[in-house]
């Protein structure tokens, strides 16, 4: 399959800070690709540089086959975007605003008339079109945002965190939609920092931290990456920093990190790791509850690789 | 629990202290922290006042000085000379040309030179002297209501100025003339006093007594005659005949008789008796000569009274009528007393473009380009500030529009709106204030679009610069609240000092209240104002141009 996104060396600064930093990406025509990461790994900044919506700094874009930089408005024409934030006229009905991003597609009327109603029974809204967007629902805003998207027929639809903020069933549903898109063919660049959904959707997967690329490939290779280790869950009621330090320094513990009462450990392979845990606890008065090896997910690659916990920041 | 329910009704809750101190400085901080970091919005905000102040500061309460002004001298006497040399030293005017002719003038006024025009007609001089009222026509250009108010106030203190130097003139001739006639009037006073006082008294006085001693003497006279009757009747003898007959007793017919009687007298004892009563009538005749030589001088002094009298009389005559006279100039002095009361000059003050104008009509104009300016300023944030800020924009970005388009299409838009709201302005003006559109009506409009099309792109180009509506508005605060105050509707230009009249009179606020001024009130083609349509016209096309410098497809 022919690459319908290539980027080299792909640079973008504010000032002296580095948002993006040298970013090389192929994406294969009729991809799901995701991009994986925490906010401000540099995913959002990435989507409008293809986007032409924000400038490079340095290095190459190609998307679609056009230049980014060179070629904005042929990129233009062949994109559809979903942005994080609500894009579209609040004071206009859905019909209004389709027509309005319709007109400046260069789409004859019929076709926009006729996109308009397809659309909107496809996410769902064809009986709000004619109701001012400005009393939408999150879910049914972004909806309406997809339909944007779509209206000019665009051969990449780029989505960036399009269920931040959703309640859960409208997320489940636009997943859904983005799977159905999907599988008709059209490329779709998805970011979240929501490994789970990543992991669902996603054919393949960049995850982002800092503005690099640190690991690519499919949910299940990057999966593979930390097979190596064992993760053990303990239980142990009042876990304190004095018994995290202690069973750190066991010495087939790679990582311990904590989720509540609960101890995550990365374990290389050893034997009596079982032994040695219990032994630890019971010298230190520590009541265990439950002592698990779990299959490692992909906050667990993430953690692995860039060594930190995965919450926001 | 009382007092715990009255801090709950102050929405005070348990664990919550009133007023925390540390809590209202950490609110304090963050506001600060807040307006810190948002520049754009800070920064004019700060400038605000400061602008405020230094345009209040400088035009309040000051008069304009030097407004170009022109006179034209139909009379050309000493006097219309000495008023044309006064009105020179006018502060308020600065009277810069000397016209031939009010027409001449009037090219000068509408080609913006002159904001007034003072003519002295024909006859000023002759009027003046011969103390008539004389007239001085002021016109002004009422474009800058408030202008033309101060112009009008300061030649109406003028003209009422030489006015009353006239009047005093005036009133110390006569003056002069009163005291004329009070001197008049002391003489012929003096003159009377001294006639009744003395000499008319003195006679009246000699004459009293003068008439007592004549009636005495009648009397004695009376006795003297009754005797000497009783004498005569027996006393004719021939030797009294020529007594008798002598001239003083010719009158006295008793005498007469009593001498014819005594010729017939016969006896010596008779004789005795007749020549005793006749010596002593010869005494009494002594007496009466005297008493007639009396009566003589008694005569001569009644002459001399009656003489003093007649002089007395020609004098009364002569004091009457120096009194007449003086009553005649007293009269006249007070006829003209209610002349002098009325001002010498009459100040006749004309509008220069129609005399039915009323305020509105001048106001209008500038008024106009205001609120068009305003409107399209204020209106802007929503444009492109706003969309840029609710995401909007970047939906349009993701399509292959050109910056051109959607700068023109979003500028059309409101130089579309601007133009109506303003027609229905200059509509609402012409149906309540009864405001008359002297020139084309479509070159009005014309022109009201040019301006909107500067105003709207000064709007676009603050859009354009602002990150959202919050910094949009001190922004265009910052530009369009000096606007109020440099357009010349409340404040006027001309009290501004140098630098702000300099920024008031290159502002395109000031070339559109012309331009608008010239169609809509004096009636002007559009290519009379071409000067201030190509300035708009340029304006309008650097706005623009600046504005797609300025406006940036980067979404951050």
């Amino acid at each position: 399959m022919a690459d319908v996104i290539e980027t080299q060396e792909l640079v973008k600064k504010f000032g002296e800070f580095t948002a993006v930093d040298g970013l090389d990406l192929r994406i294969r025509t009729g991809e799901l690709f995701g991009f994986l990461g925490p906010n401000g790994a540099g995913k959002t900044t990435t989507i409008r540089m293809l986007t032409t919506l924000s400038s490079i700094t340095s290095g190459s874009a190609t998307v679609a086959g056009f230049d980014v930089p060179s070629q904005p408005a042929r990129v233009r024409e062949r994109i559809g975007v979903v942005p994080q934030q609500f894009s579209l006229f609040e004071e206009l009905t859905p019909v209004e605003n389709l027509w309005y991003i319709g007109k400046l597609n260069g789409m004859p009327e019929a076709e926009i008339k006729a996109r308009t109603t397809e659309l909107l029974k496809v996410v769902t809204l064809h009986d709000k079109k004619d109701v001012k967007s400005g009393g939408f629902s999150g879910g049914m805003k972004q909806r309406l945002s997809v339909a944007a998207g779509l209206l000019h027929t665009p051969e990449i639809l780029f989505m960036d965190e399009p269920t931040t903020g959703l309640d859960p069933q409208s997320r489940i549903a636009l997943r859904e939609l983005t799977q159905e898109l999907n599988g008709q063919g059209i490329t779709i660049i998805y970011t979240t920092h929501d490994m789970e959904e990543a992991d669902k959707l996603c054919d393949r997967i960049a995850v982002m931290d800092h503005g690099r690329i640190i690991a690519e490939g499919t949910s299940s290779e990057l999966k593979h990456k930390i097979t190596q280790h064992k993760l053990i869950e303990v239980e142990v009621v009042d876990p304190d920093e004095a018994l995290l330090q202690a069973v750190k320094d066991l010495d087939f513990v790679q990582g311990v990190r904590k989720e509540g009462d609960v101890l995550i450990l990365q374990a290389s392979k050893a034997d009596d790791a079982f032994y040695k845990l219990t032994d630890l606890f019971r010298k230190r008065k520590k009541q265990v509850h439950e002592i698990r090896i779990r299959e490692p997910s992909l906050e667990d690659v993430f953690i692995q690789l860039t060594k930190k916990d995965l919450r926001d920041e | 629990m009382a007092k715990k329910g009255k801090l709950q009704h102050l929405g005070v809750d348990a664990g919550e202290t009133l007023l925390d101190l540390e809590k209202v400085k950490a609110i304090i901080r963050k506001n600060w922290f807040v307006l810190r970091s948002d520049r754009m919005r800070l920064v004019p905000m700060m400038m605000f006042p400061v602008i405020m102040i230094v345009i209040f500061g400088y035009t309040s309460g000051v008069t304009p000085k030097n407004l170009p002004a022109a006179l034209v001298d139909y009379d050309n006497s000493v006097l219309s000379n000495e008023v044309a040399g006064q009105l020179q030293a006018l502060q308020v005017l600065a009277i810069e040309h000397r016209f031939g002719s009010e027409s001449e003038g009037k090219r000068a006024m509408d080609a913006g030179q002159i904001q007034a025009l003072i003519i002295i007609p024909p006859g000023f001089g002759k009027d003046v002297s011969e103390g008539r009222q004389a007239s001085i026509r002021l016109l002004v250009d009422e474009s800058e209501p408030s202008i033309a108010q101060i112009a009008k106030s300061s030649v109406a203190v003028f003209v009422k100025g030489v006015s009353s130097k006239i009047s005093l003139q005036r009133l110390s001739e006569q003056q002069r003339k009163a005291q004329y006639a009070r001197q008049q009037l002391a003489s012929v006073q003096t003159a009377l006093l001294y006639a009744d006082g003395t000499q008319a008294d003195a006679y009246r006085l000699s004459l009293q007594s003068l008439a007592l001693a004549q009636s005495r003497l009648s009397s004695n006279i009376k006795s003297a005659q009754a005797s000497a009757q009783a004498v005569a009747a027996g006393l004719s003898t021939p030797s009294n005949q020529d007594l008798l007959r002598s001239p003083e007793f010719q009158e006295r017919t008793a005498l007469q008789d009593a001498a014819a009687r005594a010729a017939q007298v016969k006896s010596i004892a008779q004789q005795q008796s007749l020549l005793a009563q006749m010596a002593a009538y010869n005494a009494l005749a002594g007496r009466d000569a005297a008493a007639i030589k009396q009566v003589a001088l008694v005569r001569a002094q009644m002459a001399q009274w009656k003489a003093a009298d007649a002089a007395d009389a020609a004098q009364d005559e002569s004091a009457s009528r120096t009194l007449a006279s003086v009553d005649d100039v007293l009269e006249r002095i007070g006829s003209q007393d209610t002349s002098i009361l009325s001002d010498p000059i009459h100040l006749e003050q004309e509008a220069a473009y129609g005399q039915n104008r009323q305020g509105i009509d001048f106001l209008l104009p500038s008024l106009l380009a205001l609120i068009i300016f305003q409107g399209a300023t204020q209106g802007m944030g929503r444009a492109i500030a706003g969309e840029r800020k609710d995401g909007s924009l970047t939906r349009v970005f993701l399509t292959p529009t050109s910056n051109v388009t959607i700068l023109v299409g979003t500028q059309l838009f409101y130089i579309i709106f601007e133009t109506i709201r303003s027609s229905f302005i200059v509509f609402l003006a012409i149906l309540l204030f009864g405001v008359r559109i002297s020139g084309s009506i479509l070159e009005t409009l014309f022109i009201i679009a040019l301006f909107a099309a500067g105003s709207v792109g000064v709007g676009m180009l603050l859009s354009a610069m602002a990150k959202g509506e919050e910094q949009y508005m001190p922004l265009a605060m910052m530009v369009s609240l000096p606007m109020v105050f440099l357009a010349g509707v409340f404040l006027p230009i001309q009290t501004m000092p140098g630098p702000l009249k300099a920024l008031a009179t290159v502002i395109p606020i000031h070339f559109a209240g012309n331009a608008l001024r010239g169609v809509m009130i004096k009636g002007f083609s559009i290519l009379t104002v071409l000067p201030d349509i190509a300035y708009l016209a340029g304006f309008a096309l650097l706005t623009f141009v600046v504005s797609l410098i300025v406006f940036k497809r980067e979404v951050l």
